[in-house]
């Protein structure tokens, strides 16, 4: 019998499967994808080595390292719970094939405990390619005590992955699908949101009064350091024994999940299956009269995509909400508001980052979100008008969101206007374009749809974009001609993301 | 459009992928005749429609449409056509009355006319109940009836069917063919593609049989029957497709 059929174990086939799934969606799915890998872990640990030099002289005493990292800790493990809340709801989305795996002899719990390591692995990708090669790097330096950053990613991410699938379901069970949905991606963005503002105290107050107020939780003594409330730092500083316990805790609290949680989450994918998404009424077409032109009705069903996708107020959020420290910092101390001081600057690069990241994810939305492309293609109106119609919604969503503040800002720094302007419309060009012609996937299921096979090395791409005419508006600012390297850079970079001929043909 | 013109003419179409789909296809369908192409898997049946759709650029010959050439005004052609393909093209987050607001707003048909003919067609096919229902919800029946009812809003001249009738149950079903019959009878032209020969048998006008990318037999029930010679009168039209296109081919199906 072939490997493939001789798995009996559900649990272990389901792993392998939803492995294999993520690893071909992955950027390094490809046929050189092994390589690709190596070469890249390689890179960040040369980058974290690099970074870990830095480090070598710092000594802080045992009461400010477990307090550094208690707040690491939890700075982090905010982070990865508003994902895992958010991840868990969009399990709600992921119609095919779960119902049709919940129609298979396999019991629920195994699906359910298999897309919960799959969440886990997913709110701990991002740290483990940040944190685990500066740990590396600290431990090839000779601070071996460091090794805890291993296991304690995996509790981080086996806890808040098991809190955020509670949540999820124990919000199902007091509402409907599209409730829970709209109320788990509030949550993911509220802890989200306090979590950065929290990571942002020196930012919005005085150093001497941030330092002071991080200060007061400190344990006073070393020996107040072995109270139990310390217990996660000491296992993040390499102490095996709070360690283990904190490990044998995660995996129970995996474990009680996926067996607790079973029955809610069949009737939870039930609901799904049986339409309760998305049912709401929607009157108003029923009272109004048709509107006509097909331009407009193209602009207009775009919008109304966009506007109904779920989850998108939570993203769009999330793309937003580093510009409230930035504001609140210049705000807040009127010398730094001089047009040539940093933090005018950063006051007006803040909304060109944001600008950029809005633009792609809302023009990605409205590619990958488009499940009658083709009714479109066989209609009376040229590709043209329907990539212009897409563009054009995908603006009015940047509009409608960035307006108010960038008019505001304008207002308040009237020397920083054609900088930020001409960075804005550089950075929304060059992702709506990207979008439009590499749409990033932005939920598990458009992995399938994704044809041109860019995946998530889209979102890289575009965010280096960002990042560049963010650059190149603080260049601006500085009045420097050195503004226009990373902003050619842009373009240039653009310009080999641009469809190739044959591919022009899959578009529109 | 002039009388007599043919609503669709095909000219030595080809079209190849890893291996030839289309293969010199030659067809002609008159203004408001209702004709069935038929075939096993894999024959060339949605290929050649989505060509005739403009979904898709035939390597080789050529399509006109009421005397359009479709490949070179392809504006003008799509004005006339409506297509619907057999796995039903709907947005889950619009409504059925948004989504019929939508295609006529892209055929651009004057909006009281559109909502009229909306509710007459929402009506009909028994979605009015579910008129403000995001579609999401929808079975694949009411699916393929919203895209049915979309289909015909802007007053198509020639319909292109792709297995209209995939998941519906009987009494949709009924619906729908009466409702096609009625657009021909109003002088409308059709060319539906069907593993259901028994709705070929009833509806069509004339049945084409495509194998290979290539047009085996072409006419009505009768002609088809008669290539089988004259002991062949009685047969049905799945024994003249089982003896055109070889009974594995059909099983393969």
């Amino acid at each position: 019998m072939s490997g493939v059929f001789a798995e009996r174990n559900t649990l272990a086939l389901l792993l392998r499967h939803e492995a294999r799934l993520i690893w071909r969606g992955s950027l390094f799915g490809g046929r050189h994808g092994w390589a690709l890998l190596v070469g890249f872990v390689v890179l960040l640990h040369a980058l974290g080595y690099g970074v870990a030099i830095g480090f070598t002289n710092v000594h802080l005493k045992i009461t400010d390292q477990v307090l550094g990292a208690t707040l690491a800790l939890l700075f982090v493990g905010g982070l990865m719970l508003a994902q895992a809340v958010q991840r868990a709801s969009e399990l709600l989305d992921d119609r095919t094939d779960l119902s049709w795996l919940l129609s298979t002899p396999v019991p629920p719990r195994h699906i359910l405990a298999v897309r919960l390591l799959a969440v886990a692995g997913a709110v701990s990708l991002y740290w483990l390619l940040l944190l685990v090669p500066l740990a590396d790097g600290m431990m090839f330096l000779g601070r071996g005590d460091l090794v805890g950053v291993y296991p304690m990613l995996l509790v981080l991410a086996l806890l808040v992955t098991s809190c955020g699938f509670a949540l999820t379901f124990v919000l199902l069970r007091l509402s409907d699908v599209r409730r829970t949905r709209a109320l788990a991606n509030g949550f993911a963005t509220l802890i989200g949101a306090a979590v950065f503002l929290g990571g942002q105290t020196r930012s919005l107050l005085p150093a001497s009064v941030s330092d002071r107020f991080w200060q007061s939780f400190a344990p006073a003594s070393e020996v107040a350091a072995h109270g139990p409330q310390w217990l996660p730092a000491r296992a993040l500083m390499g102490e095996l024994q709070p360690m283990l316990l904190l490990l044998g805790i995660s995996m129970a609290a995996a474990a009680a999940a996926s067996w607790g949680l079973q029955r809610w989450f069949a009737a939870g994918a039930q609901a799904v299956v049986a339409g309760a998404t998305g049912a709401r009424a929607g009157a108003r077409a029923d009272r109004r009269p048709f509107r006509g032109g097909s331009m407009a009705c193209l602009v207009r069903k775009e919008v109304m995509l966009l506007h109904r996708y779920p989850g998108l107020a939570g993203l769009a959020l999330y793309y937003t909400i580093y510009l409230v420290p930035a504001v609140v910092a210049v705000a807040g101390r009127p010398h730094l508001q001089g047009g040539g001081a940093p933090g005018a600057r950063l006051l007006g690069v803040a909304p060109v980052l944001s600008a950029g990241e809005l633009a792609r994810l809302f023009i990605s939305v409205t590619m990958m979100g488009d499940e009658a492309a083709e009714l479109t293609r066989t209609a009376p109106v040229t590709s043209g008008a329907l990539r212009a119609a897409k563009l054009c919604a995908a603006s009015l969503g940047v509009l409608s969101i960035l307006g108010l503040p960038v008019l505001g800002l304008g207002a308040s720094l009237p020397s920083a206007i054609p900088a930020m302007m001409a960075g804005i419309l550089g950075n929304v060009g060059c992702n709506l374009l990207l979008g439009l012609w590499r749409p990033a996937p932005i939920r598990r299921t458009d992995l399938r749809r994704d044809r041109r096979g860019w995946g998530g090395l889209v979102n890289v791409v575009g965010f280096m974009f960002s990042g560049a005419w963010s650059i190149a508006t603080w260049q601006m600012l500085q009045g420097s001609f050195m503004a226009l390297v990373p902003a050619a850079l842009s373009v240039g970079g653009l310009w080999l993301c641009r469809p190739k001929r044959e591919e022009k043909n899959v578009l529109f | 459009m002039l009388p007599g013109m043919d609503a669709l003419r095909i000219v030595g179409l080809r079209k190849t992928f890893i291996r030839p789909a289309v293969d010199g296809l030659d067809l002609a369908i008159a203004q408001g005749e209702f004709f069935a192409l038929l075939g096993p898997n894999g024959a060339g049946k949605t290929t050649t429609l989505r060509m005739v759709a403009g979904l898709l650029k035939p390597d080789e010959g050529s399509i006109s449409i009421f005397g359009i050439d479709a490949l070179k005004d392809k504006i003008a052609a799509k004005r006339l056509v409506a297509w619907l393909p057999e796995e039903p093209l709907l947005y889950e987050l619009l409504t059925p009355m948004e989504y019929l607001e939508f295609v006529a707003g892209l055929w651009s048909v004057e909006p009281v006319l559109a909502r009229a003919r909306a509710e007459e067609f929402l009506g009909r096919l028994g979605l009015w109940p579910h008129r403000n229902e995001r579609c999401g919800s929808f079975s694949r029946g009411m699916r393929q009836k919203t895209v049915l009812a979309g289909a015909l809003i802007h007053d198509p001249k020639l319909l292109i069917l792709d297995e209209p009738l995939t998941g519906l149950d009987a009494a949709a079903a009924r619906d729908v063919k009466d409702l096609l019959t009625a657009r021909v009878a109003g002088g409308s032209s059709i060319i539906l593609t069907t593993h259901i020969l028994e709705v070929a048998e009833r509806l069509a006008d004339r049945i084409g049989i495509i194998a290979e990318g290539r047009l085996k037999a072409l006419g009505s029930l009768n002609d088809l029957r008669a290539t089988g010679g004259a002991d062949r009168e009685r047969d049905t039209l799945e024994d003249v497709f089982l003896r055109l296109v070889g009974k594995q081919t059909v099983e393969a199906a």
